[in-house]
């Protein structure tokens, strides 16, 4: 709860910097409120408090992903000072909506109340909406915004509806009382309550960009300007899916062959279509649009192997899944800068004069396609291990065929960095500072590969 | 003790290499660090003659932490293999000439190498192993794309996708198998091997497992990657390839194939030996029309592994224990094989059979040691590969007189291809290529030294690592 506070009172600091021009003390006054948000939010471990008649609990579920998105944006943050190089102004606006963005991703992580659910979807989204158009004059980025904005409401839409329908039917929107409700008559649900589950299904299987209601993504994260995507890839897919874990995990699970079958072939479909289409992309920025989604589709077999050890699986999938994409954004940014393209030309040679980068994106690669000993893999496999528990081979089939098919596109990249002749003749530019950070992440890849323990056990 | 230092000195070596501030030592260091792993190998040996139960285990208990159990195993299939391992890598590292002016990270990339694949052989948990597995693919894919020859991208990207989709499928099965282990489920062998399996489950383990291993191996319908891969990568990386990896793929059989599915080896033997024998003969007769040496020896050696994975699924002890010698006997006359090609290749910088004669009037020395090499390869009497060759002929013959004499062709195919290319390039004319070629430097004799010791002392001397497998075996 502090930490959502702390984050607000920076976005408003900053805000107010901004108005009277002041750049310079920007970045310092976010990185410096991200990490007291990420120390007060760890203080909370273990204590489990419940705010405001049960509408946000601070369990340690919440806060260790709360931890996650936080570091992830404080990394976002990072990045920002060489990708807005070019740009003169304060950019306050962008910065205060990023860390409005973040309050409302950290509200869906620990909502106790379907209507605290809907305010931290609706801040996070807005916020977003606002971010993908950012870049004003470009028509790409506008439309970027259009769309998402259009299909985001009507997601938004379903989902207070199916919310309304809940609450028709149990009489209350606190999960705990759902709960309650459920297990008296999980043998005789009314209709309205597996309706408005259904749309609640639908709306949050649209803000984690799980097929069939993925077709925003692809060009959402395209046209959006490159660090936003990395934001929305990141800490949007990450707060949604541990706001469906949480919405699944302690209200529904008492009726859970109701939805089982309907997450299962959303995460079949997922993860192939997303695979799939991430084959045939040239364009990387569009490949890891895809790619995300093909993840999220993996994500989802934690909410369907739904047991306790699956938050602690899907909390290490969470970690994986930020650390390389974040990672190989970073990469792209740089190669963009140089190249002026997202092409996967522009990754061409890039080993020859910039081995720290391509080293990191060749790790994050292969952490994303699961190759051992990286935390791709420890994350997939202990994903699998605990779908396989409860009986789902079949998806696990499925989900290690994905794999399949996107090593070939994760190692494209790696090829272009390491065998092509270079095309440009000197190294790119980067401060010694972003190359630290993504040195750092390369690194945090490795190490969480080997110890994914430390991060399972944690909750 | 002996099996972390087996694994950790690689791997640290490895790391010192990639930050790359040995710089011209780094051939020089590698050499060492392999030699010093070699001589922990033979501690490891000697440790284990004197075990009482003729196992080596270690245990990390470190399942918290890691989330997978560390325990480490050497008996005595392993610890051939390990010792196969340790043996080679000193070899194929020496082998790098100077000239070639390799940057610190090839040899770093062989040290991965080398640590990983002691960890396929000495794992004792299927996570580990699989880990292990697929990382050993990893060194191997970048030494193939940074420094292969012709087609390198193409060739190294499709060699990739090949091994890993076999490795997925293993995946699947270990899960699979996972699941069937008693609550609380476990992933280490023991259980595993504890599971009796009913024929209806052993039959879709085999083909998860029998495909990973088919396509590394690589066994005929899935070699289509060999020739390729071993033709566009540097020749250390075909040695590492030939050498050793390929045989992972065949202790993958002897590890779990042969335990986990006793009844459809005992059962199916007419459904895929079969298959494989009609890789062993075609990779033969194909190796005979190869204009070009590394392509022969990739075929021939396609020939040599499929004979191998005969013996050990032929479901007959004399035919696993021929097989187990033999894969270390094809091991060392493979690289030696290759060793020999890479001189011809650093003298004349062609490898085109129909270009070179006469190697033999000007190099004494090494017409000697590649006749020797060669003969070990066609398996005469007194050379290691023999043994290896006639027990696995022996295991087939007694469970399928006909495969059997179908089998014994390819001796006959070898000695068809070798003595034709041998003929063609040591003796009659000298060619343009090979008039200026030198006989071999002390250095380079003694590269050579240690595979001319392995052959004739397996071959002589089979029994001391015979007595070894008997145990093993049963």
């Amino acid at each position: 709860m502090y930490a959502i506070i702390t984050i607000s009172i920076v976005a408003i600091i900053v805000l107010f910097f901004g108005a009277i021009q002041k750049k310079k003390p920007l970045l310092p006054i976010v990185y410096i409120g991200l990490t007291l948000a990420f120390g007060l939010n760890l203080l909370g471990w273990n204590q489990s408090v419940h705010y405001y008649n049960e509408m946000y609990i601070a369990d340690n579920f919440s806060i260790a992903f709360n931890g996650v998105l936080i570091f992830t944006t404080l990394l976002v943050f990072i990045f920002a000072p060489v990708y807005y190089k070019p740009v003169k102004r304060p950019l306050e606006d962008i910065y205060a909506l990023i860390l409005f963005a973040l309050v409302g991703s950290l509200t869906m992580t620990g909502f106790g109340n379907l209507l605290m659910l809907f305010v931290g979807i609706e801040t996070m989204s807005l916020s977003l909406y606002i971010l993908a158009g950012s870049k004003k004059f470009d028509p790409n980025s506008n439309e970027a915004a259009m769309k998402y904005f259009l299909t985001g409401s009507f997601a938004s839409g379903f989902l207070l509806f199916g919310i309304a329908l809940l609450y028709g039917a149990c009489g209350s929107m606190n999960l705990e009382e759902i709960k309650q409700y459920l297990i008296l008559h999980q043998h005789a649900t009314s209709g309205m309550l597996n309706i408005g589950l259904l749309l609640v299904v639908i709306g949050m299987t649209f803000k984690i960009g799980a097929a069939p209601f993925h077709f925003w993504a692809p060009d959402v994260y395209e046209g959006s300007p490159t660090l936003i995507t990395t934001f929305m890839a990141t800490v949007g897919k990450v707060a949604a899916i541990a706001a469906f874990f949480r919405l699944m995990n302690s209200s529904f699970a008492e009726i859970e062959s109701s939805w089982k079958i309907t997450l299962t072939v959303f995460s079949i479909a997922t993860i192939l279509i997303g695979n799939l289409s991430a084959f045939y992309q040239d364009n990387v920025k569009r490949m890891f649009a895809y790619s995300g989604i093909a993840h999220a589709g993996y994500m989802l077999i934690a909410i369907i192997a739904l047991k306790q050890q699956a938050a602690g699986v899907l909390l290490l999938y969470s970690v994986s899944y930020t650390i390389a994409t974040i990672t190989a954004f970073a990469v792209l940014i740089l190669v963009r800068e140089e190249t002026g393209t997202f092409s996967i030309k522009s990754f061409n040679g890039l080993a020859k004069h910039n081995p720290i980068e391509a080293f990191a994106m060749a790790i994050a690669m292969f952490s994303l396609a699961g190759i051992p000993p990286l935390v791709g893999f420890a994350a997939k496999y202990n994903l699998f291990i605990s779908a396989i528990e409860q009986g789902n081979l079949p998806l696990v089939i499925v989900a290690i065929i994905g794999s399949m098919i996107s090593l070939y596109y994760y190692i494209r990249p790696v090829v272009a960095m390491y065998v092509n002749p270079p095309s440009a003749t000197s190294a790119i530019d980067s401060s010694s500072n972003y190359k630290k950070q993504i040195f750092l992440a390369a690194f945090l890849m490795i190490i969480l590969g080997i110890i994914p323990g430390m991060i399972i056990n944690l909750i | 003790m002996i099996l972390v230092l087996l694994l950790i000195l690689p791997l640290l070596a490895s790391l010192l290499l990639f930050t790359g501030k040995l710089g011209k030592h780094s051939k020089n260091f590698a050499l060492v660090a392999s030699l010093v792993v070699f001589a922990i190998s033979l501690l490891a040996g000697y440790a284990f003659t004197f075990a009482h139960d003729k196992i080596l285990t270690l245990d990390l208990n470190l399942k918290e932490l890691l989330d997978v159990d560390i325990i480490l195993k050497i008996d005595a299939v392993s610890l051939v293999m390990v010792m196969l391992t340790t043996l080679l890598v000193p070899i194929i590292i020496a082998s790098t000439d100077k000239k070639e002016n390799r940057t610190p990270n090839f040899y770093a990339l062989i040290m991965l190498m080398q640590m990983a694949l002691i960890g396929v052989f000495t794992s004792s948990e299927m996570i580990l192993f699989y880990i292990f597995w697929e990382l050993a693919l990893i060194p191997i894919f970048f030494i193939t794309a940074l420094w292969g020859g012709e087609n390198k991208k193409k060739i190294s990207v499709k060699f990739l996708i090949y091994t890993v989709v076999g490795s997925f499928a293993m995946l699947i099965g270990i899960l699979y198998l996972y699941t069937l282990t008693p609550a609380p489920h476990s992933f280490s062998f023991e259980s595993f091997f504890q599971l009796k399996l009913p024929y209806s489950v052993q039959v879709p383990v085999f083909l998860a497992f029998f495909l990973a291993f088919a396509i590394k191996i690589p066994l005929f319908p899935f070699h289509s990657w060999q020739a390729e891969t071993y033709n566009a990568s540097p020749v250390q990386g075909s040695m590492l390839l030939a050498g050793i990896m390929l045989k992972m793929g065949l202790y993958g059989i002897i590890r779990f194939i042969l335990p986990l599915c006793p009844d459809v080896v005992a059962g199916g033997s007419l459904i895929f030996l079969p298959l494989i024998l009609f890789g062993v003969i075609y990779g033969a007769t194909i190796a005979i029309t190869q204009p070009n040496l590394k392509k022969l020896i990739a075929f021939a050696s396609l020939s040599h592994v499929g004979l191998i994975a005969l013996g050990l699924l032929s479901n007959n002890h004399y035919g696993i224990e021929g097989g187990i010698l033999q894969l270390f006997s094809h091991g060392v006359n493979v690289v030696g094989f290759f060793l020999c090609y890479y001189m011809i290749v650093k003298r004349t910088n062609t490898d085109k059979i129909s270009d070179l004669g006469g190697i033999a009037s000007v190099a004494p020395k090494f017409a000697t040691i590649f006749l020797i090499i060669v003969l070990a390869n066609i398996s005469l009497p007194l050379t290691n590969s023999f043994v290896g060759e006639f027990l696995i002929l022996l295991g087939l013959f007694q469970t399928n007189k006909i495969l059997a004499i179908i089998a014994g062709l390819t001796i006959i195919l070898g000695a068809v291809y070798i003595l034709k290319m041998y003929q063609k390039v040591m003796y009659g004319e000298r060619s343009a290529a090979t008039e200026k070629f030198t006989d071999l430097t002390f250095s380079e004799m003694l590269v050579f030294l240690p595979i001319i010791a392995m052959i004739f002392l397996v071959g002589i001397f089979p029994s001391f690592i015979l007595q070894l497998l008997e145990g093993a075996v049963k």
